[in-house]
């Protein structure tokens, strides 16, 4: 589970009302574009056809970060990072949450984010790193308001709720 | 594949094609054997009728030009693996577009995928999928019910081949060949994670004609969508389509006129006979 997906989902335990953000905690993390490189080269080496065009991951683009800004909520993010200790070189957020405080998922708003235009390219490309390409593997999610564990195994986090629960 | 045909219904409206945009691959799957489609669905002609509605209205998705898409049940992941080859030459990507350098990632595509099923096989094999059709850090697998978990209002594009198949009319054993027989009639909802479901609750659709899933999904979608945003769902004649796209258009009858009370509009984009089925596609705009 990426952080974009940690930052786009929300608990749904019935009766919960402040169920974002979910606490986020990791025992292994990846970075899924190290991932992807390799197989990427892995794929090139196997395939003799690819000779005449050299294709990795696309770099940086200005454009899919101010596509994808406005779903995200950058204090969320950076509270993530920050539990997986990855929060160097990202910005401080305008508005700090309580990791223990939940709020109602539906009200959330991505308006207290940075201006992208604000801040450097380098803090741009060291975002976009962490949301895109910052993997959990193994790990839980945690409902602010009730408390359920959500496992996260090889990177797919189980939301799945027992009948008692929906 | 068949060709899309337009009708005489008053919901129908044609797709919005994009030049440039048709053709694409069917995405791999030669990767699975029988023995995996005794875990989940094998891709079929409802799979292929949405792929080719999906891209017939590539125009619609351009213009939409989504940052989050979901797609509820992907099974095999032959749709989110078509969908992100489908973004990704809506955006012109440079490189290759098939073939086995035809690597495709988030950037080429400019939007986040996210893929809930309730089946575990499944959400595996829509990870082996994207990756064997060379999708890299692109989607995340979620084992969850619909889009439940899912923010309210931050999905752009959802899709759905939901079970559509009354579970009246399901054999009393279908069998899986991983957790051997799943017995069929045991009540409509199955997210419950207790027994794997697996293929089994890829064809039932519950009471109601088949279209007691659907029914439910059209309040998560709706929940989950940001205004304006579509939601593809494919349906099956004896799912009474027309009702349901009635139901979406008011699926809260108490509010007021206006996005809280349903989705703004539903129409079938594609329809197509395929044996005995009658398969249409619905976009569904919030």
């Amino acid at each position: 589970m990426r952080l974009l997906a940690h930052n786009l989902m929300c608990s749904h335990v019935r009766g919960v009302k402040n169920g974002y953000p979910l606490g986020l905690a990791a025992t292994e993390v990846r970075f899924l574009d190290e991932v992807a490189e390799k197989a990427i080269a892995e794929q090139m080496a196997e395939d003799s056809d690819a000779s005449d065009g050299e294709y990795g991951l696309p770099e940086y683009n200005d454009d899919v970060m101010a596509n994808i800004w406005p779903k995200v909520v950058y204090s969320v993010l950076h509270q993530a990072a920050s539990a997986l200790g990855h929060a160097e070189g990202l910005p401080p957020p305008k508005v700090a949450v309580s990791p223990s405080m939940g709020v109602d998922a539906a009200t959330v708003a991505s308006s207290s984010n940075p201006d992208l235009a604000s801040l450097t390219e380098q803090e741009r490309k060291t975002i976009y790193r962490i949301l895109f390409y910052l993997d959990v593997v193994e790990g839980s999610l945690t409902c602010p308001e009730s408390g359920r564990v959500f496992p996260i195994v090889k990177s797919i986090p189980n939301m799945l709720l027992d009948e008692d629960e929906v | 594949m068949n060709s899309l045909s337009p009708s005489n219904k008053p919901f129908f409206r044609a797709p919005v094609p994009l030049a440039g945009v048709s053709g694409l691959p069917t995405p791999r799957v030669n990767h699975f054997t029988e023995a995996d489609y005794g875990n989940f669905y094998e891709p079929a002609e409802d799979s292929f009728l949405l792929l080719d509605a999906l891209e017939a209205d590539a125009g619609t998705i351009k213009q939409l030009h989504p940052a989050v898409a979901a797609e509820i049940g992907p099974g095999s992941g032959v749709v989110t693996s078509f969908l992100a080859a489908l973004l990704a030459a809506i955006h012109q990507r440079e490189g290759p577009t098939s073939g086995p350098t035809a690597a495709v990632c988030l950037p080429d595509t400019h939007c986040a995928l996210l893929c809930f099923d309730i089946n575990p096989f499944a959400v595996e094999a829509t990870k082996l999928t994207a990756l064997k059709n060379n999708n890299h850090a692109l989607q995340d697998v979620v084992l969850g019910d619909l889009v439940l978990p899912l923010r309210p209002g931050s999905a752009d594009l959802l899709v759905f081949n939901p079970p559509y198949v009354e579970s009246a009319d399901l054999p009393d054993q279908v069998t899986s060949t991983g957790a051997g027989g799943v017995t069929s009639g045991q009540g409509v909802d199955r997210g419950d994670g207790a027994a794997p479901p697996p293929l089994w609750a890829a064809l039932d659709g519950g009471r109601d004609g088949g279209a007691g899933v659907a029914r439910r999904a059209l309040y998560a979608a709706h929940r989950a969508l940001a205004p304006g945003g579509h939601f593809y769902l494919l349906l099956a004649q004896p799912n009474r389509p027309h009702e349901l796209a009635e139901l979406a258009l008011a699926l809260y009858p108490d509010q007021p006129a206006g996005p809280q009370r349903g989705f703004r509009e539903a129409v079938c984009i594609a329809e197509r006979k395929a044996g005995w089925e009658r398969l249409s596609v619905w976009r569904l705009t919030r």
